[in-house]
């Protein structure tokens, strides 16, 4: 089932046109973007969020355009969770999570009941009425993915969830992730680390220069070939990586 | 309620009535209930009824209008440091006032000079509005803004260098340190409903100041448009700091100050303060009032803009020591 769809995408911020037709569906399971930096994947999320305009090309959400949509449909629809977002005052776990039901259009103990499961899934609950200032990177990263949870949206975009995560908690992150799209979520999450992406997404868009140079499943995407086309880097006898230039 | 809020609200409830007793002519509380139920020194009745009666409701209802600007422009801007002055209407009000002056035009109807300055406001408001048309628009606003203030500061002195006489001159120059002194109903009927409505105006912004908490991007993903939320910030700030400079002339420091007395004790999100910063921002206003009629001597009153500043600034220097402490 096909829940958002990107067809012939030409863009990017201001005049610059990072992405070049870019043309892909997703439905659910979990996709993971990988590619170089530069290479389009946080304008593609914010594409699909409707925060950056295509100059050509449209986005459908359940076959509506996207720009039909009002930014509180699209926020029924779609939840969204930027890289290193800022939290600007000093607020309680409770009351961030709390945002993600700002247009919920529910009643008040539906609410209740998704950021208390968000909260729990996301393992915050126990800090729950501490401020979100005062507590670790890792903590800070599982209580603004635990926002972008509650909303309890059928598409969730995440950039750069694992970013200046400790392995364990790069882990614990993707692990949430995983479980999400488990259980029906589509998850599109951009991401730098190739073995956390092998191990945890269903499929793989390699991305460069603005370009789709590979989706598939993602067994088939991480090959060698790709590395060294991608970033230039290769495996040598022992199994590392080296830099081909170098 | 929280216990914070209603230690404000009986405050001000306090210093009200003090406010209406004290001054040169100080009531027992016999002459007071007396003078406000119109009875016996009929002298005393008209001081309560056309002096401190008014003067005491305008000066909490132009505080209020200041707190609770600063309070959501602290939380648009998401910078502590923000006042209702950032976005350069309190400014453009005062050109506006000045020009007034400056043209002789007041002598014509009181209604004159607050006029002129909502008009000065008003263009200030309709220059935000076209900044603000745009999504990620915040910057656009507050540079704008930062821009309209320094622009009408140089027209304002100006104005004031090329003042055709000392009166004319020194006519500016007090309006420009604000005052809530003899001010009569007509002010207070002019200013409560449009600073009223302006509170309201910003309390509808709220919600949407707490999404911005977590960046424009996330607050658009979360349906909040940053650009609505600017417009509605830039009308309420019109109405509620525009007129309170078109009747008290240029007061600092409340707006900024009022939000901070409050998140020490009601948190730091931002929604949860502005119709709690109103009540301090009257509240201080209202005691920086009290302060400027007891400490005038005869002939030379304190402008109520001179201790705002003077003893607020040193006030919230202490504040800003003990919470880094802390």
């Amino acid at each position: 089932m096909t829940r958002l769809r990107l067809d012939n995408i030409t863009g990017g911020p201001g005049q610059a046109s990072v992405l070049q037709s870019i043309t892909t569906r997703f439905g659910s399971g979990l996709t993971g973007l990988v590619g170089p930096n530069g290479a389009g994947k946080s304008t593609l999320l914010k594409i699909c969020m409707g925060l950056l305009k295509p100059t050509h090309g449209s986005v459908l959400i359940n076959d509506q355009p996207l720009q039909s949509l009002t930014l509180v449909e699209r926020a029924k629809r779609l939840a969204y969770l930027p890289q290193n977002g800022p939290v600007h005052w000093a607020m309680r776990v409770r009351d961030l999570v709390w945002l993600g039901r700002y247009n919920s259009g529910v009643d008040k103990g539906t609410d209740e009941v998704a950021v208390n499961q968000a909260m729990i899934d996301c393992a915050v609950d126990p800090f729950a009425e501490r401020m979100v200032l005062s507590l670790s990177g890792g903590e800070r990263s599982r209580v603004l993915l635990a926002r972008a949870l509650a909303a309890q949206t059928p598409v969730l975009l995440v950039d750069e969830p694992t970013n200046a995560l400790d392995p364990a908690q790069q882990h614990r992150v993707m692990n949430i992730l995983r479980q999400k799209a488990d259980e029906g979520t589509s998850i599109i999450c951009a991401i730098h680390d190739l073995p956390l992406a092998a191990k945890y997404c269903d499929r793989l868009i390699l991305l460069r220069s603005g370009k789709i140079i590979e989706d598939a499943k993602t067994a088939a995407v991480i090959t060698s070939q790709n590395f060294t086309d991608t970033y230039g880097l290769a495996f040598d006898k022992r199994g590392y990586l080296r830099d081909e230039q170098a | 309620m929280k216990p914070a809020l209603g230690i404000a609200l009986s405050s001000l409830l306090v210093l009200a009535l003090l406010s209406l007793a004290l001054g040169d002519l100080v009531y027992s509380p016999a002459q007071f209930i007396d003078a406000a139920l119109h009875k016996g020194d009929t002298a005393r009745a008209l001081i309560f009824w056309q002096i401190r009666l008014p003067r005491t409701l305008l000066a909490m209802v132009v505080g209020a209008g200041l707190g609770a600007s600063g309070a959501a422009l602290q939380g648009y801007l998401r910078n502590p440091l923000a006042d209702p002055g950032i976005v350069g209407i309190s400014a453009t009000a005062g050109l506006g006032a000045v020009a007034a002056l400056y043209f002789g035009l007041t002598a014509f109807a009181f209604w004159v000079l607050p006029a002129a300055a909502m008009g000065g406001a008003g263009l200030a408001a309709l220059i935000l509005f076209f900044l603000a048309r745009r999504e990620a628009s915040i910057t656009s606003v507050i540079l704008g803004g930062v821009a309209l203030s320094s622009l009408s500061v140089a027209l304002t002195a100006l104005m004031m260098n090329l003042s055709p006489n000392p009166w004319a001159l020194s006519e500016i120059a007090y309006w420009l340190m604000g005052s809530v002194a003899d001010r009569s109903f007509a002010e207070l009927s002019f200013a409560a409903p449009l600073i009223g409505v302006g509170i309201l105006v910003l309390a509808q912004t709220g919600k949407a100041l707490n999404a911005l908490t977590l960046g424009e991007e996330t607050a658009r993903s979360l349906g909040v448009s940053p650009a609505r939320t600017g417009r509605l910030i830039v009308l309420g700030t019109l109405l509620s700091v525009g007129t309170g400079v078109a009747v008290a002339g240029s007061i600092g420091f409340v707006g900024l100050a009022a939000p901070h007395l409050l998140r020490p004790f009601l948190g730091e999100k931002p929604g949860a303060l502005i119709l709690p910063s109103a009540i301090v921002g009257a509240l201080l206003l209202l005691g920086a009032d009290m302060l400027a009629r007891l400490l005038s001597g005869p002939g030379t009153p304190l402008y109520l803009g001179v201790t705002t500043a003077l003893l607020g600034a040193p006030f919230f220097l202490f504040l800003v020591t003990q919470q880094r402490r802390g």
